[in-house]
């Protein structure tokens, strides 16, 4: 394991970290198990995974409110796992804030300057500048409890970034607002890290928000970080059947690769064949191939290789701009097709019990090694 | 019951049953107050016309009726002293027993350890031991180990069970509390001495006065375990009044008991209100 | 790498120094005079007051009521004592529970400011000097007291009715004391009981007796348990008011204990009493705990599924 970072940008190096802990009942946890990470600066980093997957066990071990049982936290190549947690220099908002609730608006935000002894004046500044930035102006004087849920969001996070920390650590700090608010609270914190231009780790189950925010995302489950990449190439090209799964809609189809001069083939078990470009992996693994539900479409594409797929469609669902054609193919394996909403489902004249083609691209499919599942 | 067929009837009887149950409860120290200002010196019962005597002769205002009075009725002096010797314990005591009951319920609330069950059950035990076992248990020891009885081995007695009773009311409060307040406090910079000082106690305060409070009477109006292990030479107020009564029924202990029960009733009123407040 | 597990190591550290009075303070002054006493208990009482240190089970013994030496004959004194001192104790929670109960309802029902006020004033009394509130029931029951005068007065009877120094002005004593620690625990239980339960009961069909028997006394058991044991343990080891309602006529545990210990001078024998005493309330809280831990262990079953 090499200590010393490997490059200037980088900012935080999880090595090789371990915990794990005996429940009474459920028998070892291993919340973190073998997680090895380069978090850059002045980057927005999402932690992103299911619940348990360690994705929060991994921001405590960061702020230092867990120990590691093997591996080390490094910022900028020093370890940090003898530092206890109120030396060191990150910051947290916390899932449910944390706001101290004897304490005004102002008096919180204070709180961290007064802890490292900064100079009254420059209290008084920064701490109207993180006001004015976080827009809570006017209501300094307030306590916690007479404040909104998205106000008491925007203490928490003034009361952190007053601090100056090299990293800010977010626990799902979006969790408890209302659908609309939290939306526009993505851009927010999106700008916000632009702005400040501290590093921004955040940890969420919500793949759309991840997607939305992050200049990367690293997904996680069982205490194991399975892909870290941008949000484009987690979509585009998960590497896992579970990244799969959980970035999106994903159809997932299982079969054997057959190389040939023109482009390859995957013959599904009992099923159709999916033509796709050049690949890289051997001829005559299984292989598991993803295809969205937003390349499969009604039209045929002009292009020169493209596929097909025979299904009988089941279902037709209405979100608002698209629908959701819920179909079977001849092997029984459910396929999800979306198609743009122009006209209603009588528009395209389908409608459940008939059969279907649904055309894609050769580009479209993405193959993965199958795990077996 | 017709409670449920004919609601209105049954909720008058429980009505009419809570006034007698609080009568029942209420008239004896109601009459306590009245026969304190009873003139009647030799029945009580037969009211006989107001005076303010019993209440001076306690404080030595009022000259004795009689060589027996004059006999019976304790000097001022006695009672200041008895009296001072009751606030020194309840003072000192249950100021000792908040600082180790506070010390003990952070253990237990924030900690995890092994056996944590066994030892918060063993925490409760002197609260559920009958006085007089604690009491001979103490005296015992005391004999034992060579300590001469008096203030001293009376504050350690009460401290033993004081601690506890701290130990639940401060408990009750610290579980109550968010704890990621502590954990936020941390991130910001702050050691664990200065979270404590800054974000738990403030928090915790009104329990942890109320815990001194209810201790603070409990050491006052403790009885039992005092008498053992007072020693021949201390006496504290309860102790006093049991020989007074022990030495026959006189109106002085009327005047006596009111004022008594009013200390307590005010000490009581503020931390009970206190535990209420932002609950 | 020495990092490890600091975290651990410090609040092993923090939690050894916040649990060290309590521990030192109950160690030196709570367990170890209990455990004294145990081992007095087993000790040959001396000539003139003090102990001799050698094994003596002759306390047991005597408690038990075989004699010492020759010539005394089988005296089950303490034993009937003993057997006294349970039934007082199980009289006093009997009647302070019926007592308690419908209060405990009736307060309930309340709402708002009414209701603190209410609790408050039921509680108060408890702060009230132990000796004070039973110096009123001498006041009240004494021949020359409030409600001879009363009734003579009212012409009811003609001379005063003997109520002093028997067994139900202990009894009365021994309520009027114990009723708010019986209070509290019932009417906590009465509080948390779900109304929308008993509603349910009768919508299903079950008569007001019926829905008491099966709903409503089941639900309220936890309040009635804990009362019932934070009542009957005081009260059986209570010396005061015996000593003054009773008299001579009334001789509980805690009398005989007092009176060993302090004029006697027997403290081995006076001790084997209150080690017969701790043992009966080690194990009615033994009891009392596996009664509540296992439907305690059922629901945190329950529960931990959401951990």
């Amino acid at each position: 394991m090499v200590t010393d970072h490997a490059d200037d940008n980088e900012l935080l190096r999880l090595a090789g970290a371990r915990k794990s802990f005996r429940l009474p009942e459920s028998g070892t946890v291993t919340p973190l198990d073998g997680v090895n990470l380069s978090i850059k600066k002045n980057e927005f980093l999402t932690l992103l995974g299911p619940s348990g997957c360690g994705k929060t066990t991994l921001l405590r071990t960061i702020a230092g409110f867990e120990d590691l049982d093997e591996g080390e936290v490094y910022l900028e190549g020093r370890a940090m796992s003898t530092v206890p947690a109120h030396r060191r220099p990150f910051n947290t908002v916390f899932q449910n804030y944390a706001l101290f609730p004897h304490m005004t608006v102002a008096g919180n935000i204070r709180y961290g300057l007064e802890i490292s002894r900064v100079s009254k004046m420059e209290r008084a500044e920064r701490v109207s500048d993180a006001i004015r930035l976080v827009s809570l102006d006017g209501l300094e004087r307030r306590k916690p409890s007479q404040l909104s849920g998205g106000q008491q969001q925007r203490v928490a996070l003034a009361r952190a970034l007053v601090n100056r920390p090299r990293v800010l650590l977010l626990d799902e700090p979006l969790s408890a607002l209302d659908r609309k608010l939290r939306q526009s609270t993505q851009l927010e914190l999106k700008n916000l890290q632009h702005t400040v231009g501290i590093t921004f780790l955040f940890v969420t189950h919500d793949q759309e928000e991840a997607l939305t925010m992050s200049d990367r995302i690293a997904v996680m489950d069982r205490g194991r970080i399975l892909q870290l990449g941008t949000p484009v190439e987690i979509y585009d090209r998960p590497a896992s059947r579970f990244v799969a799964d959980f970035i999106g809609t994903s159809n997932i189809l299982t079969g054997r690769l057959a190389k040939g001069r023109h482009g390859s083939v995957v013959q599904i078990d009992g099923g159709p064949e999916i033509h796709i470009r050049g690949q890289r992996h051997a001829n005559g693994s299984i292989v598991d191939v993803v295809l969205r539900p937003e390349h499969l479409n009604l039209e045929k594409i002009e292009q020169d290789i493209s596929g097909h797929l025979d299904a009988t469609l089941e279902n037709i669902v209405f979100v608002g701009s698209d629908m959701h054609l819920h179909a079977r193919l001849k092997n029984g394996t459910p396929i999800i097709a979306l198609h743009r909403h122009s006209r209603g489902a009588v528009g395209i004249g389908l409608a459940p019990g008939q059969t279907i083609k649904l055309y894609y691209e050769a580009s479209a499919p993405h193959l993965m090694e199958s795990d077996g599942s | 019951m017709a409670k449920w067929r004919n609601a209105s009837v049954g909720a008058a009887a429980l009505n009419v049953y809570g006034i007698f149950f609080l009568v029942f409860l209420y008239s004896p120290l109601v009459l306590i107050f009245v026969y304190s200002f009873n003139a009647n010196p030799t029945n009580m019962a037969i009211w006989s016309g107001f005076t303010f005597d019993w209440y001076r002769t306690l404080f030595g205002m009022q000259p004795a009726a009689s060589a027996f009075d004059a006999a019976f009725t304790e000097s001022p002096d006695r009672i200041f002293q008895v009296v001072r010797n009751s606030l020194v314990v309840a003072l000192s005591a249950s100021f000792i027993s908040t600082v180790i009951g506070t010390a003990t319920a952070i253990a237990t609330s924030r900690y995890q350890f092994f056996g944590k069950q066994l030892y918060q059950a063993v925490l409760l035990l002197p609260m559920i031991m009958p006085d007089i076992v604690l009491g001979i248990a103490l005296l015992i020891f005391f004999v034992g180990a060579g300590l001469k009885l008096g203030l001293l081995t009376i504050v350690i007695g009460h401290c033993t069970f004081l601690s506890c009773y701290v130990y639940v009311v401060v408990t009750a409060r610290l579980v109550s509390m968010d704890t990621t307040l502590e954990k936020a406090s941390a991130d910001l910079g702050a050691g664990p001495l200065t979270t404590f000082r800054r974000i738990t106690l403030p928090l915790i305060m009104p329990g942890v006065v109320g815990g001194f409070l209810l201790a603070f009477i409990i050491s006052l109006d403790d009885v039992v375990i005092t008498y053992f292990i007072a020693g021949v030479d201390t006496q504290t107020l309860p102790l006093f009044i049991l020989a007074m009564m022990r030495r026959g029924i006189r109106p002085q202990i009327n005047a006596l008991a009111v004022l008594l029960i009013a200390f307590s009733f005010v000490v009581a009123s503020t931390g009970l209100y206190l535990r209420s407040k932002r609950n | 790498m020495s990092g490890h597990r600091t975290i651990e190591r410090e609040r092993t550290r923090s939690l050894a120094l916040l649990l060290s009075p309590i521990t030192l303070l109950l160690g030196i002054f709570f367990l170890i005079p209990l455990g004294i006493t145990i081992v007095y208990s087993f000790l040959e009482p001396g000539m003139y007051g003090g102990v001799v240190w050698s094994f003596f089970p002759y306390n047991y013994g005597r408690l038990f009521g075989w004699p010492i030496g020759g010539g005394e004959e089988f005296e089950p004194l303490y034993i009937q004592i003993l057997f006294n001192s349970l039934k007082y104790a199980v009289l006093t929670v009997i009647i302070s529970l019926v007592l308690c109960y419908p209060v405990a309802f009736w307060v309930s029902r309340m709402t708002g400011m009414v209701k603190n006020l209410m609790l408050f004033a039921i509680t108060l009394p408890f702060f009230a000097n132990l000796l004070i509130r039973i110096y009123a029931w001498l006041l009240l029951l004494r021949p020359t007291g409030t409600i001879n005068s009363a009734l003579i007065s009212l012409g009811f009877v003609d001379k005063p009715l003997n109520m002093m120094f028997t067994e139900f002005a202990v009894i009365v004593g021994m309520v009027y004391v114990f009723i708010p620690f019986m209070f509290l625990p019932i009417y906590a239980s009465v509080e948390r009981l779900d109304w929308s339960l008993v509603q349910a009961s009768q919508d299903l069909g079950a008569s007001p007796l019926q829905t008491f028997r099966r709903i409503i006394l089941p639900l309220t058991a936890p309040g009635i348990l804990g009362g019932s044991t934070i009542v009957f343990i005081p009260a059986l080891g209570n010396f005061i008011v015996p000593s003054f309602l009773g008299g001579s006529k009334v001789q509980l545990i805690g009398n005989v204990i007092e009176r060993q210990f302090l004029q006697a001078r027997n403290w081995p024998f006076g001790s084997t009493l209150s080690t017969v005493i701790m043992g009966s309330v080690m194990t009615i809280v033994l009891l009392y705990a596996l009664g509540t831990r296992s439907s305690f262990s059922r629901s945190a079953r329950k529960g931990a599924g959401n951990g």
